[in-house]
């Protein structure tokens, strides 16, 4: 059984407005599947209902076979579906270094050892290790209102992802991180996650960065799938430079909260 | 590395517990009095403070305050038991059946809804009460002397027990609090208020987070009222009035929410001024507690213990820093 992931005619809508119809989509063990379309075209939606976060009106998600359709965030990440936001969810009051140690002892720590001391050593080793492979450390002691949204941004992919799951929702992970950042900063995700084999599904809005990480590229549009396949086909793909790539240029990133 | 920093929390109880029991036998008896109406107030405060660290406001605390009291009351009625460790072990006990029960149904909510939801509960159990003789009516219930395993002491023997008693429950449920907040749990009750998206995405409920927070507070409560009880030896159904849980707001307002201990200023505080402002000016006493709240909201938001904090914050960050970097430097 190879498919990690599948979306069976999955629709979604608020009121009158339809943000998700009928999509289907299969993800496999492993794959880094780009996510591309312009505003509105349901690309958050997606990973909402793919993550727990919204109940689709209709259709099916099954992850790794079992139907997961509808049940809550938490019940999912118990099961490896790991999710960041693209506007970090993080706990606003703490330091960088606690946002991990809570990470730990909900996502990686037995659940029986919640009952244990927050601040023991092992715990605080634990998480300054996860922030060192992600270059963070340095920021280990900083409340997180106080660091820069590309630190926050991996703090919220850290968190996400410490408990080594085996599907990955990102939201824009280069969102609000400079430029000539964003490169190293997805390149160092996915070398992470390619060699635990875990899949990875990411909205992104550079084009670069999606022909040059993603094995497969979905194009949505209007709720839609438009194109689905290899980056040099997808980008090729008519309807996708009319709708999307377009000759109107990159469209502007999407401003929406993740929770919305 | 492996060495524990000295928990000051615990120390600062167990010497508060251990100075007033020394002497408590040289303080005069109105004084004692007092501390014993303040360390009841300040255990259902600390409940409140647990609460507002998940950031929400009950105004409904004083229900299990109330049935805290009349555990009490009606144990020693009706069961003839007035043993007051039996007794304050099944107020805890019963408040937390409560609680746990009301819990189920308030965690959903948040914020004003919240808060008017505990409010129109604890008001409820007030209009019970006022009406069923059980209870008392609105004259409420006396109770008798305590006794302490067996042994009962009377006339100001009595006093000292009850006083000494009250002390040391309330330092033994305020390091139980204390120990809750401080484990990986109490500090999902601070996430809970940051975010709950994430704490959800990170696999946990954040219902039973809430639920968890609001059966503490209504244990602590409850072991607060049965203490009130033991130490005026009467319980009225005042004590399921909103304005009792208004008392544990003001006092964590006023003493802010730095440590478990910190309710202890604020509840000493409030009792004395209560005592005094109601003797010096009987028919304004509010405008005092009006004014001193005022003071406190504006020049001192975070409360009382924020000086202390503020005194203590330099050489602690030092401190810190400097452990986290040595444990930095010693990886591997």
């Amino acid at each position: 059984m190879n498919e990690l992931l599948q979306c069976i005619a999955v629709q979604r809508s608020f009121g009158d407005f339809v943000a998700t119809r009928g999509v289907d989509l299969v993800v496999s063990r492993g794959e880094i599947v780009g996510i591309i379309g312009a505003n509105g075209a349901g690309k958050t939606t997606l990973l909402n209902i793919v993550s727990g976060y919204l109940k689709p009106t209709a259709g099916r998600v099954l992850f790794r076979g079992v139907d997961v359709t509808g049940l809550p965030p938490r019940a999912l990440a118990r099961r490896g579906v790991a999710r960041s936001f693209q506007v970090p969810q993080l706990f606003g009051s703490c330091t960088v270094l606690e946002n991990m140690m809570i990470a730990l002892s909900l996502l990686v720590e037995p659940r029986k050892s919640l009952g244990r001391r927050f601040s023991d050593e092992a715990l605080i080793e634990r998480a300054l290790g996860v922030l060192e492979a992600y270059g963070i450390a340095e920021q280990a002691d900083a409340v997180v209102t106080n660091i820069p949204q590309g630190v926050r941004k991996l703090l919220d992919i850290a968190m996400a992802t410490c408990a080594s799951p085996e599907l990955v929702l990102l939201d824009e992970p280069t969102s609000g991180v400079s430029a000539d950042e964003k490169n190293a900063l997805v390149s160092r995700l996915i070398d992470r996650f390619r060699r635990t084999s875990c899949a990875v599904v990411f909205i992104e809005h550079d084009t670069d960065i999606v022909r040059e990480y993603a094995s497969r590229v979905i194009a949505l549009y209007d709720g839609r799938i438009i194109a689905d396949g290899e980056a040099s086909t997808v980008f090729a793909d008519r309807d996708v430079v009319k709708f999307i790539t377009g000759a109107v240029g990159m469209p502007h990133p999407e401003h929406r909260h993740a929770a919305d | 590395m492996s060495r524990r920093r000295i928990d000051w929390t615990v120390v600062a109880l167990i010497a508060i517990a251990v100075v007033l029991t020394l002497t408590a036998s040289a303080v005069p008896n109105w004084i004692r009095y007092l501390g014993q109406q303040a360390v009841a107030t300040a255990l259902a405060s600390v409940g409140v403070m647990v609460l507002l660290r998940a950031g929400l406001l009950s105004f409904g605390q004083g229900l299990f305050y109330f049935i805290g009291g009349f555990a009490v009351a009606l144990l020693d009625r009706y069961a003839g038991m007035s043993d007051a460790f039996v007794v304050v072990l099944v107020s805890a006990a019963s408040a937390g059946v409560l609680a746990a029960i009301l819990g189920g149904f308030l965690a959903k909510y948040r914020g004003i809804f919240f808060s008017m939801l505990t409010l129109a509960v604890s008001m409820v159990m007030f209009g019970i009460a006022i009406k069923i003789r059980l209870f008392g009516g609105s004259d409420g219930l006396n109770v008798g002397l305590m006794s302490y395993v067996g042994y009962r002491p009377r006339g100001p023997d009595g006093q000292w027990f009850s006083f000494v008693f009250c002390v040391w429950t309330w330092t033994v449920f305020a390091m139980a609090t204390h120990f809750f907040l401080g484990s990986r749990f109490g500090r999902l009750i601070q996430a809970v208020a940051d975010n709950e998206v994430r704490v959800e995405f990170l696999g946990y409920s954040v219902r039973r987070v809430v639920w968890a927070a609001y059966v503490v507070a209504g244990i602590l409560a409850g072991v607060g009222g049965a203490m009130a009880a033991i130490s005026a030896r009467h319980v009225d159904a005042q004590f399921a009035y909103w304005t009792t849980a208004g008392d544990f707001i003001f006092v964590v307002l006023l003493s802010g929410q730095a440590s478990v201990v910190s309710p202890a200023v604020g509840a000493f505080a409030l009792e004395t001024l209560r005592s005094y402002a109601s003797a010096l000016f009987p028919d304004q006493w509010q405008l005092v507690f009006g004014g001193i709240m005022l003071a406190i909201v504006l020049f001192l938001p975070a409360g009382l213990d924020r000086l202390i904090v503020l005194a203590w914050r330099g050489t602690r960050n030092i401190r810190l820093r400097r452990g986290r970097l040595s444990t930095l430097e010693s990886r591997p």
